[in-house]
């Protein structure tokens, strides 16, 4: 009987707009704000990528080959990478040569193209293996969807592209809480696997780890681990403990000064100590931990996101809703016109990223919460006109690539 | 409760909002006596009777009474009010003030003003404004002697004085309620013998009530009032007009772009003229219309053609409350583009008849109204995309408006009321009204 401690990290950074304004449409065709995605790619790199990856790297070599990870990295966070900031590419590359790391696939731009059009969401899954074979390595057999967005649609999409397994939200409302140890067939793709994420373990350590008011601050490796344990006993045989989070959690929302990189290293060690606990991949969970009985339905989407683990932080107004409408109506016109303008396809898919949609989001916006920290705009608002903005400029490019294609 | 203005003789924001603050505080119980300089002696609601000083000295000794008496009604366990509307014009640069003016120039008549188009506040505001001050301020101290209250209220700098002359023989507290100060109406070109007033007499008032934190921050920064003898209390909206179930913006309105509030600096009506010039470029069917009449009048006709638009901006003058609402239920968008907006009740009225609203980010209605769309006054640019973004994504105008009445019906004058109330039994330990505990 043991429990199986597969930790996913997910790497995401989007192309941010720059302010752009109506009156630019038809004569300025450079969208991204160069000066502040490198700023925050910069940041981010010294502030996690490069500390965390050289951390991890240090406890794989150290307790080898028992320490092993995950990491999802999409394409716009290589991409910015490469740019802005290579020698976190290169650590990355140094973390994936231990063999400890496994790779997962998702879209190339982390883009809700699950919900919108099939034929995007195939080709950014192409796209990203592709990116990440150039750059890092070959993803396994697992994905995850944007944001753990998962639905019956997705999951059948999925399955036909021949993976194994695909994470999602351990949510309450689908699984109960001992289900959530065990992988599960997807019922609208029985082919398929769920690995849940363990949402309140995973919280721990990604939300409240630093927070003073919790009644667990701080929290030490020992406790977490008692935790851990506490749940192995709570059942028996082979089980999956699926720690999935924003690898920004390391240094970026948890700054190095709440003690989350002596937390991580403490933790290993503490683990290894345990018997009946272990850490995996997420394909070596599969082929360790079985299935449960039950199938998993999912009618309606489920995400990691905010309380209601819902796609409401994407497409809860209507103001979201036009945006996702009006840049996937451009998808045909966007390839029709690719030929004739080479960074047309690549300007598109970067207007997918499901970043600029959470801009846009509003149920907390008069709270002032967690979707302000993220958005570096003034409201929600002048996020969607600057998205309607950009979108114009690109229509406009379309309309004068077909037009000169049919001249 | 001292105050200047109050409906329906003078509709301005000062005087919706005195109304609204002592109805608040009658449906909570407390028993209001609103005095203005001058008023017919009406009971607007029950336990509120509004009159002018002369209408009140004429009634004579029964003020002096006990309310529970001269009304015949049963005794209510309520604070009671003096309410002294004196003449405060916030919304216009006062006219003709001899005292130590320093802006005659400026202050001319002129042709365009309000008083030729039959406003009536124009008449109440004209001549000598500081002199009024004055007048008011004897007739309510020789109201004062048989002024029974528990506290007086006074509304903005025309009737501070008489506060102090009201409360004096009995030494009541007085509590200042600031919808505007001098440098809203005048940016940096005060008038030193007004600014004189505000700044004594908040220094001087038991507590001060400001509209917003954006005006509580202009009377801790420029008069130094200290900011534990402020609070804020907030204006609310009338009640809504009801949207259709399948309302979605456009039907029966037309591309009008709307300017609406006094022509005046405050306003910043050039600021309009000058983002709508940029949307004019981009949008063929967008007329731009400018309703209100005021000192700036002559300028922003002349700047309207020198900045080529002056065929597709039309001038309305001034309207009356039900033109209002109409105009606005046909309108696109109205833009409240204030160099120093208090409060800024006109983008309440918009939204009540379903029209989106852009905010003055230097407005107090923005701390309230989260859901809006806002920018510098300065920012053209942004203005006029803002404007272009809502003429050509009807769905950003429907949503805007869905929750932005979601979040006023937060908001009521009752509320804001008890908040006052409150701030009585905080501050001078009087015993609350039942409705407002």
């Amino acid at each position: 009987m043991s429990l199986n401690l597969c930790f996913y990290f997910q790497v995401h950074q989007p192309w941010r707009l720059r302010t752009y304004r109506y009156a630019e449409v038809g004569h300025h065709h450079d969208y991204f704000d160069a000066s502040v995605n490198s700023r925050i790619m910069r940041r981010v790199a010294d502030k996690c990528y490069l500390p965390m990856n050289a951390l991890l790297e240090e406890l794989i070599r150290r307790y080898q080959p028992d320490f092993r990870v995950s990491f999802s990295i999409t394409a716009t966070a290589l991409q910015q990478m490469q740019a802005y900031a290579p020698d976190a590419l290169a650590s990355f590359r140094r973390l994936m040569a231990t063999g400890a790391v496994e790779l997962l696939s998702e879209t190339s731009h982390h883009s809700l193209a699950g919900l919108y059009s099939p034929r995007e969401f195939a080709a950014q899954i192409a796209l990203h293996r592709e990116v990440c074979q150039r750059l890092l390595g070959v993803p396994g057999r697992i994905f995850r969807n944007t944001e753990l967005i998962v639905s019956d649609a997705i999951a059948r999409q999925v399955a036909a592209l021949d993976y194994a397994g695909m994470c999602m939200e351990g949510a309450d409302r689908v699984l109960r809480e001992s289900e959530v140890l065990h992988p599960h067939r997807y019922s609208a793709a029985p082919t398929l696997l769920a690995l849940a994420r363990h949402y309140r373990l995973s919280d721990d350590i990604a939300f409240r780890f630093s927070n003073r008011g919790w009644r667990e601050w701080p929290l030490t490796a020992e406790r977490y681990v008692q935790w851990l344990e506490n749940t192995a006993a709570s059942g028996s045989g082979e089980r999956l403990l699926g720690l999935f989070m924003d690898y920004e959690t390391f240094g970026e929302h948890q700054w190095e000064s709440t003690g989350i990189f002596d937390f991580m290293r403490a933790l290993p060690g503490a683990v290894l100590a345990r018997r009946g606990l272990r850490f995996v991949t997420p394909s070596e969970a599969l082929e360790r931990v079985p299935p449960g009985d039950a199938g998993v339905a999912l009618p309606d989407p489920v995400s990691w996101a905010d309380l209601e683990r819902d796609t409401s932080a994407w497409t809860g107004n209507r103001i979201q809703c036009a945006a996702q409408r009006a840049v996937y109506d451009l998808e045909s016109k966007v390839h029709a016109a690719a030929a004739g303008d080479a960074g047309l396809l690549e300007d598109w898919r970067r207007l997918l990223t499901s970043d600029h949609a959470y801009y846009m989001c509003t149920k907390y916006w008069t709270d002032g919460d967690v979707h302000k920290y993220f958005s570096h705009y003034d409201s929600p608002y002048d996020a969607y006109i600057g998205y309607m903005n950009v979108l114009a400029d690109l229509a406009q490019r379309c309309a004068q690539r077909s037009g000169m294609a049919a001249a | 409760m001292l105050g200047w203005e109050y409906p329906p003789l003078f509709a301005g924001g000062l005087g919706k909002a005195s109304q609204g603050l002592a109805r608040g505080l009658a449906e909570c119980g407390a028993q209001v006596r609103f005095v203005l300089p001058r008023y017919p002696l009406s009971e607007d609601a029950s336990f509120l009777t509004v009159g002018g000083v002369g209408a009140w000295l004429a009634l004579g000794r029964q003020w002096g009474g006990s309310p529970r008496t001269t009304q015949g009604k049963k005794a209510m366990p309520g604070l009671k009010f003096l309410a002294v509307p004196a003449r405060l014009y916030p919304y216009q640069r006062p006219i003709g003030i001899r005292v130590p003016a320093n802006q005659a120039a400026d202050d001319a008549r002129d042709p365009g003003d309000a008083r030729d188009l039959g406003d009536p506040a124009a008449q109440l505001y004209s001549h000598d404004l500081g002199r009024q001050v004055a007048r008011f301020a004897i007739r309510v101290a020789r109201l004062a002697q048989g002024i029974d209250a528990d506290v007086v209220h006074a509304n903005d700098w025309m009737s501070f004085p008489a506060a102090f002359a009201a409360a004096a023989p009995r030494h009541l507290p007085v509590f200042l309620h600031v919808h505007s100060t001098e440098y809203d109406r005048s940016g940096e070109a005060v008038n030193p013998y007004i600014a004189r007033i505000e700044q004594q007499a908040c220094l001087r008032a038991t507590h001060v009530f400001a509209v917003s934190r954006y005006t509580a921050n202009i009377l801790i920064t420029r008069y130094g009032v200290p900011r534990a003898k402020i609070t804020v209390v907030y204006n609310a909206p009338e009640t809504a007009v009801d949207l259709p179930d399948d309302f979605h913006g456009e039907a029966g309105r037309a591309p009008w772009v709307v300017f609406l509030g006094r022509l005046t600096f405050q306003k910043g009506p050039d600021h309009f003229l000058r983002a709508v010039a940029r949307v004019a470029q981009f949008n063929r069917d967008a007329r731009f219309l400018v309703c209100g009449s005021g000192d700036m009048s002559d300028g922003l006709h002349a700047l309207a053609r020198s900045l080529g638009i002056a065929r597709r901006v039309e001038f309305r003058g001034f309207l009356q409350p039900a033109a209002v609402d109409r105009l606005l239920a046909r309108s696109w968008v109205l833009v409240m583009s204030s160099v120093s907006e208090p409060f800024g009740l006109v983008a309440l009225e918009a939204l009540r008849n379903g029209t989106p609203v852009i905010l003055s980010k230097q407005s107090g209605v923005r701390e309230v109204l989260g859901h809006s769309l806002q920018v510098d006054f300065w920012d053209h640019e942004k203005l006029a995309d803002q404007i272009l973004a809502l003429l050509r994504l009807p769905v950003l105008g429907v949503q805007l408006v869905e929750s932005g009445r979601e979040q006023l019906a937060q908001l009521s004058w009752q509320a804001s009321a008890r908040k006052v109330l409150q701030t009585y039994t905080r501050v001078c330990g009087l015993p609350l009204p039942a409705a407002a505990a």
